[in-house]
C-alpha cells in the first residue's frame, strides 16, 4: 500500500482559498455516498494561480465574442449544447488538433463561455467557465493511446488560455516545445510518436513566470490491478 | 492481481431496458509517483454509451479509458479545471469493447463514481 502523502498545495489568496473550499465542498456534496475517510490528498496536479483583482486573471473575451470560427454542428453536438443551455448558433471551433480533436466554444443562457471537446470518436460535455475556472491559467482537453499492452504512441490536446498567458509549452519525454496561441488564445498539439506524447502543459506569463501546469498523459493504460 | 472489474454491474444489466447506472462507486487506488489504476465496466453495452466520471477531489485529474475492438487503448484525461464531474459520449458505437475510469499518477486513492448509460 502506498504511503499517504499530505497535500503539496501552493499559497492561496483569501479569495482563492475560499473558492477552493467552496469548490471541494460542492464536489463532495454531489458525490453521493462518498466516504471521505482514508482518502489521501496527493501531490495533485494543480498549480493554482494566485487570485488578484486584475482582470487579466479572469477568463474574459470581448463582450459578446465567442472565441472561434463558425462550425457545422452535428445533432449530437446540438443535443450536448442544449443540455448546457448553450445556443447552437453560438457554437464555434476554437482550435483543432491534427488528429481531429476539436475545441468547441459557445455561450450559455447566462452569457458564460462554455467549451467542449469533440473528436471523431468521442464527444465531451460542454463545461461553462465560472469563478472556479479563474484558478487555472489554461484549460485542456486531451487524449492519448497506444497498442495492446503497449505504451502511448499517439495523442493530442486542445486548450484555451487566460488573458495573462503569454506562452504555452508542452513537455514530452523528448523535451519541451512551445505551442502557438491563435487569435482566440486557443492552442493545439498533436503527437504521432511515443516521444512526442504530451506529459504536461505549462502556461507562462509575459515575464516568463509559470502560472499553471497540467499533467496530461501517463505512459500506458494501467491494467486493472492493485 | 486483484481484478477491479465491475462484474456485478453486468448481472443487473437488462438489455433493452438498459438506461444507466453507476458501475463503480468506491475508492479507486492509484499511485503517488507512477502508474495508474483503472476500473473497467467489464462487458460491452448493446447501445451507444455515455460515461460519467465523478470524483471527490477537484484538484486532481481523473481519466476515462476506452479499449477498442483490436485491444488498442485510448485515454481521455478529464481536466480538473472543468470540475470533477464529467461526461463523455461515445460517438462510434462498435469501436470500443470496454470503458473505464482511471486514477492516474499523483493520488494514492480517490473516491470515484463511474457511470455508464445510454443517456445522461
Amino acid at each position: 500500500m502506498n504511503r499517504m502523502k499530505l497535500p503539496t498545495l501552493p499559497t492561496f489568496s483569501r479569495r482563492g482559498r475560499r473558492l477552493m473550499v467552496l469548490g471541494i465542498a460542492a464536489a463532495v456534496g454531489v458525490v453521493s455516498g462518498a466516504a471521505l475517510s482514508g482518502i489521501a490528498l496527493g501531490t495533485g496536479n494543480a498549480s493554482f494561480a494566485s487570485q488578484s483583482s486584475s482582470p487579466s486573471t479572469r477568463w474574459t473575451w470581448s463582450t459578446g465574442v465567442v472565441p472561434g470560427t463558425p462550425v457545422a454542428t452535428s445533432s449530437e453536438i446540438e443535443a450536448d449544447a442544449s443540455r448546457a443551455a448553450v445556443a447552437t448558433s453560438s457554437v464555434r471551433e476554437a482550435a483543432t488538433a491534427a488528429d481531429g480533436l476539436m475545441l468547441l466554444s459557445g455561450r450559455n443562457s447566462s452569457g458564460a463561455l462554455c467549451t467542449a471537446a469533440s473528436s471523431p470518436e468521442v464527444l465531451g460535455q460542454f463545461n461553462c467557465l465560472s469563478a472556479w475556472s479563474d484558478n487555472f491559467a489554461i484549460l485542456l482537453y486531451s487524449h492519448y493511446g497506444g497498442p495492446p499492452g503497449g505504451l502511448a504512441d499517439h495523442g493530442s490536446l486542445v486548450g484555451i488560455a487566460r488573458p495573462d498567458v503569454a506562452r504555452v509549452s508542452v513537455t514530452t519525454s523528448d523535451g519541451t516545445v512551445d505551442v502557438p496561441l491563435n487569435q482566440w488564445r486557443a492552442f493545439s498539439y498533436t503527437a504521432s510518436t511515443s516521444k512526442a506524447v504530451p506529459l504536461s502543459v505549462t502556461a507562462y506569463d509575459a515575464a516568463g513566470t509559470a502560472l499553471d501546469t497540467h499533467q496530461v498523459a501517463g505512459s500506458s493504460l494501467a491494467e486493472p490491478s492493485s | 492481481m486483484v481484478l477491479l472489474l465491475a462484474l456485478s454491474g453486468a448481472l443487473v444489466w437488462a438489455g433493452t431496458a438498459f438506461a444507466g447506472y453507476w458501475f463503480f462507486q468506491g475508492h479507486l487506488p492509484g499511485t503517488d509517483t507512477g502508474g495508474a489504476r483503472t476500473v473497467f465496466l467489464g462487458y460491452r453495452p448493446a447501445a451507444p454509451v455515455y460515461i460519467r466520471n465523478s470524483w471527490s477531489l477537484c484538484n486532481h485529474n481523473m481519466n476515462n479509458a476506452y479499449i477498442k475492438t483490436d485491444y488498442s487503448w485510448l485515454v481521455y484525461p478529464v481536466d480538473y479545471g472543468y470540475g470533477c464531474d464529467q461526461e463523455f459520449q461515445d460517438f462510434q458505437y462498435g469501436l470500443y469493447i470496454n470503458y473505464g475510469c482511471q486514477n492516474p499518477t499523483g493520488l494514492s486513492q480517490v473516491w470515484d463514481n463511474c457511470y455508464v448509460g445510454t443517456g445522461p
